[in-house]
């Protein structure tokens, strides 16, 4: 690991912060399973194909069977892109937060466990504290931790009952009706961001506490009743699906005291997620395992 | 006077058997008793968190537990196709034996992982929906045909003896009668017929077993990318050479100690080359084990070498090094190569209960301390060892399985009729 | 083939047709329909359309009470349970939008914006990422809900039964309570206020006493009329009986203070200034010119280059972290400079670009040694400083000018500054010399800075030549020695400081001021801003609170009709210069206890001074949110003087829970929570607009407990006080209850300024209106509010109340290249008064300018730690004060507080992370957990503050015979799963987690259970603790 010096945090003494989180690209790449040089051929043709120097079903013709090859059945459409993936209108939600202005207060994992009334023992996010260096050349790291929203979840890809999947906000759901408490896709997340309901309450020592829950995915489920749905099942951030639906950001980035939470529609490269999405300072956590994130850092 | 004296000598074994025997399934039942009581006390009444697990360690003895049952089933079923599918035939005295065992253990393996579902009443949901890209999905289907096809090889293994049983007046002969549909008698042409069949389901098994069944839960944990420790291709492959490790284990144990019981004569030669069997299994596997730790330590990825400085340190360590390397590993393998013990029915047998045993510990470092081994830096370790009521469910379920077994040791012919019965043991 | 095959294949077949389509057959259409359609989504379930909307009548706006701050927030309230006693559960809290606090750096919705639109939104969340229906909070703001419906609330008057503090409680009524509070007890043996208290004007007892003095009057007649009403005949000045009635009032401050001051007369009025920002307001408003108060020193940090953050912690701490952090994150995005100021790397400190970890209590220290650099490298604004005057300074485009120039009357011993007068020339005015003529100083246009001379045969100085001796008399080396900064680093941070012209700032507060030298080491900073003349800049130091003025206006708020106007002296001797007084006739140098000519509520040394009956006893003490034990110096000390009936004969707390101090009332009274009632605290001026906020009750959650004001009513009423009851306003209103004078307050507000608010609509006068039965239910009189103000005033109350308050538009925060709300007045290098000032023990002078002093015992002495490690301590990241422990939410966060230690020192002591040990200071020992982390300066160690109950839910205590068990740890999980910097488990402890950091502090054994103490402003010297620490 770098030493880090202290005064004067430059970019690159963010980057090489990160580096605990986001590894060297090419030596990803070479440790992929997958077949690299495949990568970057697409891409590159691909982007022939933007510039119209390339016919989309040529592309098609010439990569699928290597995809087939390579991917097997999780190559899904050779054809076209699955069209209820991206072409659809409507927003695909992501969510920035920049590294350099979280102070790690914690304010966001508090106005969650407000906003959606989560049990003790669950947050849905976490602010990860990491102390580097040595006095007084000091750097701390404060790298909070909501759903990542995968764009390939692994917590998906296991669950036996497609009780979690996704939606096409880009949102990862959780079917708490459907969920059997089985808890692989909690093993499976590479982010640690699910939890199960072990069905805990505060109303010891908050009057009213279980009163009201959060209508988590648009489903209202009135009081909150021992051994109801959604307790023992696995529950996690949603992106206050709820909120979003009236209007309102996620709670936590509302709040975000270090104005360091950003959120919007990433398919409209106007929004102001896409914007920092795009910046230089950008990554992803764990981008090897080729999860995507919908959840962007900036170190 | 020698004979009146052979007799009583007799009636005493007799009476101190079936007294051994009462005692054997008063604590057995005892045991369930109180397995039940826990199971309602806690998993019905408080659910999961009766148990020890958390959000940092979701899985626990349970699963692992599961997991040890499903690889008893996977070796037992394959030492049975040895027989039934390849023709081993000197193995053939063990083979019903197996395939009931490989039931059982499927049975309880399947309970203890029901068990460790937060909503039973969501359970059907596991068959209803099925996701593709889940290797769980698929297991819980393989699972299901696994067990039917157990269970008709096992009937077609035992159905000449249950025709001639069904003849018989006893209880046993009652139950036969139920499952002959009215066949009066066995012939040849039946023989043959079965043992076609039995050489078909066999073979499909095998596929079905390595690939569905056992490799398919080693997969349950290998595609775990989350789990770098777990996430490698050849540990699908451990997965089962340790089941057919503990299933050849477990069939030699049963088998010795049947006859022990029993006090029937120890087919010796078998046992010795089911020992040789089970050391080379311990070989292959100590090959791979190497390898795993090998390319482990060589990615130096963070996680993995977390966790397994966390197995190989940690104050849980003893269970790598005593129970994983020590009982399951190394001191089995030093038994059943030294000629002195490999010779010796006791030391065969003694090693295949250590192997048993350590087995258990295996399972539970598949498990725990990759979990506990932070996803993220900067987050908490997690914390499990197995609670009371975690124990005593366990107990419970390890009684209901002995009682299931014996059960049907009891009330179906799993010893050949034949060579019980005429007294004539084939391979004296 | 036979029957029985055909038939067993028959079975055979139909099991297999059963299972597989009964089995298997319906799961195997999922995965053909997911391979088709893609692995990842799947046909919506699990989701619905429920989305718990709400409307403008589910909310009202209000500010938050969690930490001292006041933010500004909106409470989303829902129905609760039918059962519970609650009138509605908080849904949700956040920032209220209107409002500029939460708002940065979007900017606070306009004013004016109709209310339903207001709480529809007004953003856009996907291309903007915000929907402007809410705004931000900290951390404790979003648990407030806890707070509130805490489980652990009283809900009834209580009684103690037994001993003060036994834990065994009895509930009475509010009309019991009352009865034996004004009567006296006769099973608890407390007196009642109506025997304790007593009253006689000031001009008429002082006149009779001049009348002793001058013989015109017997002593014994004069005591005979007296002694019922003094506390002592023989010293008069220290006031009626009525001053040994000690309030502690840690809110609702402008109502009870002013009945304090003109209901009860009584000068022992304590908030919680003593004990936590009085020594850091004292060294700012002294650096000031005294007409107005500036007691902040806070930079611009919209527009600052570069900016000393000293001894604070914005990001998480101060008042507010909920407008600093923002602005600060967002300044350093845009390239500001910060360099952090603190012996630990606290939050701020992790952004900052330069971590000085400066030894505690070194502060002075340090800001004169960057003076120093400054001075002798001729860096400091000369133009600046040589404006005598408003007119001069405004040639300048300087909107404030400094006392640099004027001279001082060096040869005096109080050093004062030369008078016009002195010299013939004028009046009281200033003097200065101008191309060395004296002038008087609003003649002069460029006064001559440095100035040693003789005028008229007095030794006169300039200020400047004054402190630039002081600076001069140690070198950087020595200076450097004394704060453990590296010369080269002050030199740097000098150098830096005055490369940016105005555009630089310091925010200071109590870290460097909670020391013996914390006034000197305040002044010593506000000199560095001084010297380079950024006050009023942007980007450069800030006066601003602008307020919508709340007391006047409509209504005199302040006045008392046939007052009894507090006079003599308090019982903690501040405001006082003990020369003054007949007791320092009596007794002359070295006085029992510290005087404290320039503190003010000293609520830290209220129970000792008692307990040694200096200048005499208090009998009562009423209290409400604030507890001496916890949070003044001692807690044992503390605590052993409240539990004494000797010390004070009657304990009366308004409490919600049972706290640390009021466990050893005689009576609690329930009070209502900061979501049920009706409030005003002035909040920090942070901001560039005009502004004025209000909370007022959202919810009802206890229905028997009433607010401490209406306490205070009905207490007052019963002795027949005035400015309660009928007639309690100037203008003849009455107050019967809290609303009565909170409406007019609003009214004050809807009404200040060129314009008054507008009025509500129909339609927002019937949100007001829903909006408060909903959340209110039964709760809500509508009449009540009505009837506080006058017919014409109500739309316009309404308005301001369905805005939580009135906030000045945006757009209008500069005048050219100044801040518009402006300080626009003189800056102080020397303090006059305290020049003029003497030790109460040695009798000697203090320092008109800053000096670099050491940590000084009250009777002089350099104080000579007997233990090897000073211990500094600092605000909990995630509590609020002591008032918060009930937040399990926060308690998840981080519920102990650990002590850190440096590695080196943790080698030393064979400490690793995790371990506890055991910290012994001179007055306590208590058990820590440990955290080694570089994060904190060699030779130093520290906790954050918050931690240690022994009450609030942490111990049980016994009402009516049943016992109240206290809360308990979360989670099934018998495992300690929490460690230090990894507490993400989501499981809180019970409470009463970690220690109390003020057992710790030093004793001063010069005086009776004494502490130290600022020498000048009294405050505690919280941060001058020296413990030593052993492994358990
Ligand atoms: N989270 C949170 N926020 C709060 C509060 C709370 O309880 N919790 N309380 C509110 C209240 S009442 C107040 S008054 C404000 C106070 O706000 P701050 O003044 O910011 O609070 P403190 O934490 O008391 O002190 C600030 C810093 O001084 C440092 N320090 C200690 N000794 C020294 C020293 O000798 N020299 C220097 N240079 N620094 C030193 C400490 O390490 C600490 O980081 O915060 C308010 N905000
Ligand atoms: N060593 C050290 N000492 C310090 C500090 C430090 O940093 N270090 N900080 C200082 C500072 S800045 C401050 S402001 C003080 C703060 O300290 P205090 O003024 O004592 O304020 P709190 O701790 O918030 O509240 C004290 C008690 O008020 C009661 N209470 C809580 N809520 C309510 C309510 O709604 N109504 C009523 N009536 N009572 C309520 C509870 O019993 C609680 O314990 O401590 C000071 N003391
Ligand atoms: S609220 Fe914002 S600044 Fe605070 S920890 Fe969370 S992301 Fe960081
Ligand atoms: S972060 Fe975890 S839970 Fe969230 S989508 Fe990705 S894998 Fe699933
Ligand atoms: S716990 Fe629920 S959501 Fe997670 S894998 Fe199991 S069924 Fe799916
Ligand atoms: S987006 Fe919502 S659910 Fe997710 S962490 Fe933020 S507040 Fe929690
Ligand atoms: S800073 Fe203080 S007043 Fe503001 S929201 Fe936080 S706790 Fe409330
Ligand atoms: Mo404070």
């Amino acid at each position: 690991m770098v030493l880090f010096r202290k005064n004067e945090l430059e970019p690159e003494d963010y980057s090489s912060l990160a580096d605990g989180f986001v590894p060297n690209p090419d030596e990803v790449l070479k440790t992929s399973q997958y077949d690299s040089e495949l990568g970057k051929n697409m891409a590159r043709d691909a982007r022939k194909v933007i510039g119209g120097k390339l016919k989309i079903e040529d592309f098609h013709r010439v990569y699928s069977a290597s995809l087939l090859r390579e991917f097997g059945d999780q190559y899904a459409s050779a054809e076209a892109p699955n069209p209820t993936n991206s072409s659809e209108s409507g927003p695909r939600w992501g969510m920035v937060i920049d590294l350099k202005k979280c102070v790690g207060c914690d304010t966001c994992t508090v106005s969650c466990k407000a906003e959606n009334r989560t049990p003790p023992g669950m947050s849905y996010n976490v602010v990860l504290e990491t102390i580097k260096g040595d006095f007084p050349n000091i750097s701390v790291t404060n790298l909070p931790r909501p759903c990542m929203q995968c764009d390939k979840p692994p917590c998906v890809q296991v669950c036996p009952t497609r009780a979690t999947y996704k939606m096409k906000d880009g949102i990862v759901v959780i079917d708490n009706d459907r969920c059997i408490g089985c808890r692989y896709c909690m093993v499976a997340c590479p982010y640690g961001a699910r939890s199960y309901d072990f069905g805990n309450s505060y109303e010891e020592e908050m009057m009213g506490y279980n009163d009201v829950t959060s209508p988590e995915y648009g489903m209202a489920r009135g009081k909150r009743k021992k051994g109801a749905v959604p307790e023992e099942t696995v529950r996690k951030c949603n992106f206050c699906y709820h909120r979003l639906q009236r209007g309102e950001e996620p709670a936590c980035v509302e709040t975000c005291i270090g104005d360091a939470r950003y959120f919007g529609d990433m398919n409209d490269p106007n929004s102001v997620v896409s914007k920092l999405a795009a910046s230089p300072r950008a990554f992803r956590l764990k981008e090897e395992l080729g999860t995507e994130p919908r959840v962007v850092y900036l170190r | 006077m020698s004979t009146n004296a052979n007799v009583n000598r007799d009636l005493v074994a007799q009476r101190r058997g079936s007294l051994l025997e009462k005692l054997y399934w008063a604590i057995l039942l005892a045991v369930l008793v109180v397995g039940v009581y826990s199971i309602i006390t806690g998993y019905f009444m408080e659910g999961m968190s009766s148990t020890n697990l958390s959000n940092q360690v979701p899985w626990g003895g349970w699963v692992a537990f599961y997991i040890y049952f499903i690889g008893l089933s996977a070796g037992s079923f394959l030492l049975s196709t040895l027989i039934y599918g390849f023709g081993m035939d000197k193995f053939e005295k063990i083979g019903r034996a197996a395939l009931l065992s490989a039931i059982i253990c499927m049975m309880t393996g399947i309970l203890f992982i029901s068990l460790d579902i937060g909503r039973p009443d969501h359970i059907m949901n596991a068959v209803i929906y099925w996701n593709v890209t889940s290797t769980m999905a698929w297991e819980i289907h393989f699972y299901i045909v696994y067990l039917i096809l157990l269970l008709v090889e096992l009937y077609f293994a035992m159905r000449s003896d249950l025709v001639t049983l069904s003849q018989t007046d006893s209880f046993k002969g009652k139950i036969a009668k139920l499952l002959v549909f009215k066949k009066k008698e066995f012939t040849d042409e039946d023989h043959k017929h079965d043992k076609k069949l039995m050489k078909v389901l066999g073979i499909i098994g095998i596929p079905l077993a390595i690939l569905g069944v056992h490799g398919g839960t080693g997969s349950i944990f290998a595609v775990a990318k989350a789990q770098p420790y777990l996430n490698s291709a050849l540990f699908p492959l451990i997965f089962i050479v340790s089941a057919l490790v503990s299933g050849t284990a477990l069939s030699i144990a049963i088998y010795v100690i049947k006859c022990k019981v029993k006090k029937e004569e120890i087919d010796r030669s078998m046992v010795r080359s089911l020992g040789s069997m089970l050391a080379l299994f311990l070989g292959i596997e100590i090959i791979m084990v190497w390898y795993e730790f090998l390319v482990g330590f060589y990615g130096l990825e963070h996680e993995e070498m977390g966790t397994i400085k966390l197995i190989m340190t940690s104050s849980y360590s003893w269970t790598f090094w005593i129970l994983q390397m020590g009982f399951a590993l190394v001191i089995p393998l030093i038994l059943l190569v030294i000629k002195k013990t490999k010779e010796s029915i006791n030391w065969v047998l003694a090693s295949s209960i250590i192997v048993l045993i350590g087995v258990i510990g295996v399972r539970f470092n598949m498990v725990i301390p990759t979990l506990i081994m932070p996803k993220l830096e900067g987050m908490p370790y997690g914390h499990y060892s197995m609670n009371l009521s975690e124990w005593l469910t366990t107990f419970g379920l390890l009684a209901l399985c002995l009682i299931m077994y014996t059960l049907g040791e009891k009330l179906l012919p799993i010893d050949e009729l034949d060579t019980e019965e005429n007294g004539v043991k084939e391979h004296e | 083939m036979s029957k029985d095959k055909l038939n067993r294949r028959g079975f055979l077949k139909a099991l297999g047709t059963i299972g597989a389509v009964a089995v298997v057959g319906p799961a195997f259409i999922g995965p053909v329909k997911q391979v088709i359609n893609g692995v990842w989504e799947d046909e919506l379930h699990g989701v619905g359309t429920e989305y718990q909307d709400y409307s403008a009548e589910n909310v009202i706006f209000t500010a938050c009470q969690q930490c001292n701050s006041t933010c500004t927030i909106k409470a989303v309230m829902v129905a609760g349970s039918a059962g519970g006693a609650y009138s509605s559960i908080v849904r949700k809290i956040s920032g209220n939008q209107y409002s500029p606090l939460g708002m940065v750096p979007y900017g606070h919705i306009n004013y004016e914006t109709p209310l339903k639109e207001a709480i529809k939104g007004t953003g856009d969340v996907a291309k903007g990422g915000r929907g402007f229906r809410g705004a931000r909070t900290c951390l404790k703001g979003q648990a407030g809900i806890q707070t509130s419906y805490d489980a652990f609330r009283i809900q009834h008057p209580l009684k103690r039964v037994g001993e003060r503090g036994s834990g065994v409680w009895k509930t009475v009524t509010w009309e019991e309570a009352y009865k034996e509070i004004l009567e006296g007890s006769k099973d608890l043996k407390t007196p009642g206020l109506k025997e304790i208290w007593a009253y006689a004007p000031e001009e008429a007892v002082m006149a009779d006493w001049e009348k002793v003095k001058a013989g015109e009057m017997e002593k014994s007649a004069f005591d005979n009329k007296y002694k019922d009403v003094l506390i002592n005949t023989d010293h008069p000045d220290l006031g009626p009986k009525a001053n040994q009635i000690a309030i502690m009032a840690g809110h609702r401050r402008d109502f009870i203070e002013r009945l304090a001051n003109n209901s009860i007369g009584t000068a022992s009025f304590y908030d919680h200034g003593g004990y936590c920002g009085i020594t850091s307001v004292m060294g700012n408003v002294r650096s000031f010119d005294s007409t107005k108060q500036k007691k902040r020193m806070i930079p611009d940090y919209e527009k600052a280059e570069y900016v000393l953050v000293w001894g604070t912690n914005p990001l998480t701490a101060n008042r507010g972290p909920t407008t600093f952090a923002p602005q600060i994150t967002n300044a350093i995005d845009r390239g500001m400079k910060m360099v952090v100021i603190d012996p630990r790397y606290s939050k701020t400190a992790e952004k900052a670009h330069m971590w000085v970890p400066v030894k505690p209590g070194g502060d002075g220290a340090l800001a004169m040694a960057l003076c120093r650099w400054i001075i002798e490298n001729g860096r400091y604004d000369e133009m600046y400083l040589r404006n005598p005057n408003e007119e001069a300074a405004h040639v300048d485009n300087e909107p404030t000018w400094s006392d640099a120039t004027y001279l001082v009357n060096v040869g005096d011993k109080k050093r004062p500054f030369l008078r016009a007068k002195d010299l013939g020339l004028g009046e009281e005015e200033f003097v200065v010399l101008e191309n060395g003529n004296p002038v008087i100083h609003a003649k002069a246009s460029n006064g001559d800075l440095e100035v040693d001379t003789v005028i008229n045969g007095i030794k006169v100085k300039s200020t400047f030549t004054i402190f630039k001796e002081k600076v001069m008399e140690k070198t950087l080396e020595e200076y450097s020695t004394m704060c453990e900064v590296p010369i080269e680093q002050i030199v740097q941070i000098a150098k830096e400081f005055t490369s940016h012209g105005k555009k630089v700032g310091i925010h200071a507060y109590r870290g460097p001021a909670m020391h013996t030298n914390g006034y000197y080491s305040g002044r010593a900073i506000n000199l560095l801003n001084h010297l380079v003349g950024n006050h009023d800049w942007a980007g450069g130091d800030t006066a601003l609170g602008a307020k919508f003025k709340n007391t006047e206006g409509r209504y005199d708020l302040m006045g008392v009709p046939n007052a009894n106007k507090a006079w003599g002296i308090p019982v903690t001797r501040h405001k006082t210069p003990y020369e003054k007084t007949t007791l320092f006739a009596k007794d002359g140098y070295p006085a029992k206890r510290p005087w404290y000519p320039l503190g003010n509520k000293l609520i830290n040394d209220v129970l000792p001074s008692s307990a040694e009956g200096y200048p005499y006893k208090i009998r009562a003490i009423i209290m409400n949110r604030t507890s001496p034990i916890m949070s003044g110096p001692r807690s044992d000390m503390q605590e052993k003087f409240l539990k004494d009936p000797k010390v004070v004969e009657l304990v009366v707390s308004s409490d919600i829970v049972i706290g640390e101090s009021s466990k050893y009332a005689d009576f609690i009274l329930p009070d209502l929570s900061y979501l049920e009632s009706w409030n005003t605290e002035s909040i920090f001026p942070i901001i560039k607009y005009k502004f004025a906020s209000i909370i007022q009750p959202v919810t009802r959650i206890v229905p028997d407990a009433r607010p401490t004001e209406q306490v205070y009513i009905d207490l007052l009423k019963g002795m027949g006080l005035p400015g309660v009851g009928d007639q309690a306003f100037t203008d003849g209103s009455s107050c019967h209850c809290p609303e009565d004078y909170y409406l007019k307050m609003v009214a004050n507000i809807a009404f200040d300024g060129k314009k008054p608010v507008k009025d509500a609509d129909a339609e927002e006068l019937a949100i007001f209106e829903k909006a408060r039965k909903n959340a209110l239910g039964k709760f809500f009189d509508i009449s009540t509010l009505q009837n506080a103000v006058k017919p014409e005033e109500w739309k316009k109350v309404v308005y301001v109340l369905n805005r939580g308050g009135r906030y000045e538009p945006q757009g209008d925060e500069h005048v050219g290249p100044h801040i518009k709300y402006q300080w626009a007045n003189l800056v102080h290098f020397y303090d006059e008064k305290a020049a003029g000032f003497k030790s109460a023990y040695t009798g000697k002078f203090f320092e008109g300018v800053p000096i670099a002093d050491e940590i000084r015992k009250y009777n002089g002495e350099v104080y000579k730690p007997t233990k090897p490690l000073q211990f500094i301590n600092w605000k909990s990241r995630n509590m609020g004060t002591h008032r918060t422990e009930g937040n399990a939410w926060l308690r998840e966060i981080r519920d102990e507080n650990y002590l850190w230690v440096n590695p080196v020192d943790a080698k030393e002591k064979g400490i690793v992370t995790g371990d506890e040990v055991y910290i012994k200071s001179t007055s306590a020992k208590e058990k820590a957990r440990v955290l080694v982390t570089p994060g904190i300066k060699p030779g130093v160690v520290g906790a954050n503050f918050s931690f240690g109950h022994f009450a609030y839910g942490s111990t049980k205590e016994k009402i009516d015979g049943k016992v109240m068990k206290p809360a308990e740890r979360y989670g099934h999980l018998p495992f300690e799963i929490n460690v230090p910097m990894h507490e993400e488990s989501g499981y809180a402890r019970g409470r009463g987690q970690g220690f109390s950091v003020n057992a710790l502090a030093d004793k001063d054994d010069s005086y009776f259970e004494g502490y130290l103490a600022d020498l000048l402003i009294g405050g505690p010297a919280q941060q001058d603790v020296f413990v030593d620490i052993k492994k358990i």
